[in-house]
């Protein structure tokens, strides 16, 4: 009986799994554990409020992330939602329950506009209440479903409550319109959307990137590597790329020529391959 | 007429199966048989259920009043449009087809079919919770492909445990000494997206950006190590069976499993290009993404040298239409893939709807036609029913052009939105030039729902009752 490396299932399979264990604590693990733990705020940026925090939860409830991202590039294009986004921006956000994980807020698409800076773009409290409640009444063409559950008509109306001004067309003849307690939190979780500035960055620290981890995983993936590609995006132009970037895309390169390597080789075994399945079709038969 | 057409469809099924020992016998017990027909039915009614949901969002984007009851709200339908795809039909019909495939291609018996009724009550239950759920707007944080929270994912995660347990004991015992390269695949898939969800899912790493690496991490392997790893394995086996001839080479194959071990791992980041992540984990990711071509290469390569010269059973059995384009599109769909993760395309078609276009080439045209062409392909080997050779053409131009019209408008709305971007002009201008483009994406989004219905035709017609003097597997 003819013995194949192949025969040894155990050996695959177990192998492959280890490399692919391996590949991922490298690539992903790894370096989320260091932005997990390296991340640290800017001295100036203010803390979520417990409204603020109520607010979040339903703006992931609604998973607004499917169209609005909060991620601003460190590209031209980019600068009308505000100041390229960094670590820092990010600290505050952590799993908001037992059941549900740290959210995604960067997102990957933009049916809507960015809402990093959202707060200072549109910090007129009643024009965000009018278009949580129908869009289109303030932009015409806007696609962003209307958000009616967040609020409640009503004919009695305490001096508490915010009234929204909707036109009549848009509500029950005679009522008014008044946020929910979840209303009000959303757009407080908006207005809160501010990017903190850079002006005393000396005292912020680098930019929010302090590793505290070990001096291992530091050496490892370079932290103060971080730092300079937050750098970067600030001034958006001369990248200072450290020793190891240089490193890392050499390795890179050269990893994908070794299995280019075995691809060609593969290609010029073709033919070889192709008489000895002949051969042994033959030999069977025989 | 319509007799003498039937006659002929009958004839071409004779030749089919004279010439193809692949349809002699159905080589499963009864009970297998009827595993696998309950995992291909549920895989359909939530393929259904799912591009249900797919249709009411394209109407969503023609008209944003439509339907806007909470529960039905844009955020919460996204994700069950995808979540139920996903893991209900993709994952229902790929393993259906594995609980044949593993045991016949390591000439062994299955080890438990008690074991994959678990598997397919436990995959059930988990997308059912699922749903419902996040009509309730209760998901898991947002990250795409992650929305299940953790109890319903974990059940999920178990359903594959037990899967791949059943499959690496049925491996074990088998009697022809090489193993297969479709077990290679399917095996190395089950293992490593055990792998993946779990690192997905455990929290100790995930606050701040540290969710973000995760998050490209996951959503990348969720597609690239379940869905494409797994079908790949399915279409190694089905496409030689179907056309009676072996793979073209099997080194090709080895080439194609560790490459695609190394690159599809490695790449996740390239979701998050120009984010606030280090540097070199997007420079990395964007060389392997080219890199990630070579699996995709010698996989297309070893298909299309397989189906050379067989032009009259892909014209003439039902489903190798849909193999084709499947096989096609892994090569076009992959290469678009990988330009997007290059920075100056990435500038302009990332955050638009040119990801969509590219997700529906890649999800719909590679993974799901593939598994409609092996589960038509699959279907009368195991009833001795073939689904009629008209309806089966019916539903394939009917996806197909559907799905043309589809990617091809997002493709140019998605450039043109970009270009706009890049412009600096208004975001609403943005919105308002779309408008004809999302029309037109629900125009062919409709064509592909509506084809769905005659796949569920055509998987009843031939699974509804096996024919009468076939012979099943006695155990």
């Amino acid at each position: 009986m003819r013995q194949s490396k192949n025969t040894n299932h155990h050996l695959i399979i177990i192998s492959s799994t280890i490399i692919y264990v391996f590949l991922s604590l490298l690539i992903a693990v790894g370096p989320a554990y260091v932005m997990d733990r390296g991340t640290k705020h800017l001295a100036n940026e203010q803390k979520m409020t417990t409204e603020q925090r109520r607010g979040f939860e339903i703006y992931v409830r609604e998973n607004c992330a499917v169209c609005h991202s909060q991620q601003v590039r460190p590209l031209s294009m980019d600068s009308v939602f505000g100041r390229p986004s960094q670590p820092s921006d990010y600290a505050d956000i952590r799993p908001i329950s037992t059941w549900i994980m740290t959210p995604n807020v960067l997102g990957t698409a933009r049916l809507g506009p960015d809402l990093a800076n959202v707060g200072k773009l549109r910090n007129n409290e009643m024009w965000n209440y009018i278009h949580l409640y129908e869009p289109r009444i303030v932009v015409k063409k806007s696609i962003m479903p209307s958000y009616k559950w967040l609020f409640k008509s009503t004919n009695e109306v305490e001096e508490a409550h915010t009234i929204v001004t909707i036109p009549e067309s848009y509500k029950p003849a005679g009522e008014y319109i008044i946020p929910t307690q979840e209303g009000d939190d959303l757009i407080a979780y908006l207005q809160y959307l501010n990017q903190a500035s850079f002006d005393n960055i000396e005292e912020s620290g680098k930019l929010g990137v302090n590793f505290t981890g070990s001096k291992l995983l530091s050496a490892i993936y370079n932290t103060d590597n971080i730092t300079k590609s937050s750098q970067d995006s600030i001034s958006l132009v001369d990248h200072d790329y450290s020793i190891f970037d240089y490193i890392v895309v050499a390795i890179s390169i050269l990893v994908v020529a070794v299995a280019f390597f075995f691809l060609v080789r593969a290609f010029f075994g073709l033919r070889e391959e192709q008489k000895d399945h002949i051969k042994s079709k033959v030999m069977k038969h025989e | 007429m319509q007799q003498e057409e039937n006659i002929e469809a009958r004839d071409v099924e004779q030749k089919v199966r004279k010439g193809n020992p692949f349809y002699n016998s159905p080589n499963i017990s009864r009970a297998e048989f009827n595993l696998i027909k309950a995992f291909f039915y549920a895989a359909a009614l939530w393929l259904l259920i799912g591009s249900l949901a797919g249709e009411l969002n394209a109407l969503k984007f023609i008209w944003p009043g439509l339907m806007d009851a909470s529960w039905l709200t844009f955020g919460r339908i996204r994700p069950i449009h995808t979540n139920t795809l996903f893991w209900g039909w993709s994952s229902l019909a790929m393993l259906g087809l594995a609980y044949y495939v593993v045991p016949s291609s390591a000439k062994a018996k299955l080890y438990s079919v008690k074991l994959g009724w678990i598997t397919f009550w436990l995959i059930n239950i988990s997308v059912i919770a699922g749903s419902i759920t996040m009509f309730f707007g209760f998901n898991n944080g947002m990250g795409e492909y992650r929305e299940f929270i953790w109890p319903i994912m974990g059940t999920f995660i178990l359903a594959l445990a037990v899967s791949t347990y059943n499959f690496y004991v049925t491996i074990h015992r088998r009697e022809e000494n090489e193993m297969y390269v479709s077990n290679w695949f399917i095996m190395g898939s089950l293992l490593w997206s055990l792998t993946f969800m779990i690192i997905g899912y455990l929290p100790f790493y995930q606050n701040a950006l540290g969710e973000t690496v995760i998050q490209g991490y996951y959503m990348h392997n969720a597609v690239g190590m379940w869905f494409m790893t797994f079908t790949l394995g399915l279409v190694y086996y089905f496409l030689p069976k179907m056309l009676n001839t072996p793979i073209y080479s099997h080194s090709l194959g080895i080439v194609a499993f560790w490459t695609q071990l190394l690159f599809y791992t490695l790449i996740g980041t390239h979701h998050f290009l120009f984010s606030p992540l280090p540097w070199w984990i997007q420079a990395q990711a964007i060389i392997f993404s080219v890199g990630m071509m070579i699996p995709v290469v010698a996989s297309t390569t070893n298909f299309s040298l397989t189906l050379r010269g067989h032009g009259k059973t892909i014209r003439k059995l039902p489903g190798m239409k849909f193999m084709l384009v499947g096989i096609i599109f892994y090569f076009l769909g992959s290469f678009q893939g990988s330009l997007q993760a290059i920075q100056s395309l990435n500038i302009i078609w990332h955050f638009t709807d040119f990801t969509i276009a590219h997700s529906h080439m890649t999800m719909y045209t590679i993974i799901t036609f593939l598994l409609w062409g092996m589960i038509y392909g699959f279907g009368p080997k195991i009833s001795g029913r073939f689904a009629d050779k008209k309806w089966v053409d019916i539903h394939f131009w009917l996806a197909f052009v559907g799905l043309l019209i589809y990617s091809i408008s997002l493709m140019i709305g998605g450039t043109k939105r970009g270009i706009s971007w890049l412009d600096g002009q208004p975001f609403i201008d943005s919105v308002i030039l779309m408008v004809p483009y999302w029309t037109w994406r629900a125009v062919g989004g409709t064509m592909m729902f509506l084809s769905h219905f005659v796949f569920g035709w055509n998987l009843y017609q031939m699974l509804k009752s096996p024919i009468k003097n076939i012979e099943y597997e006695t155990i």
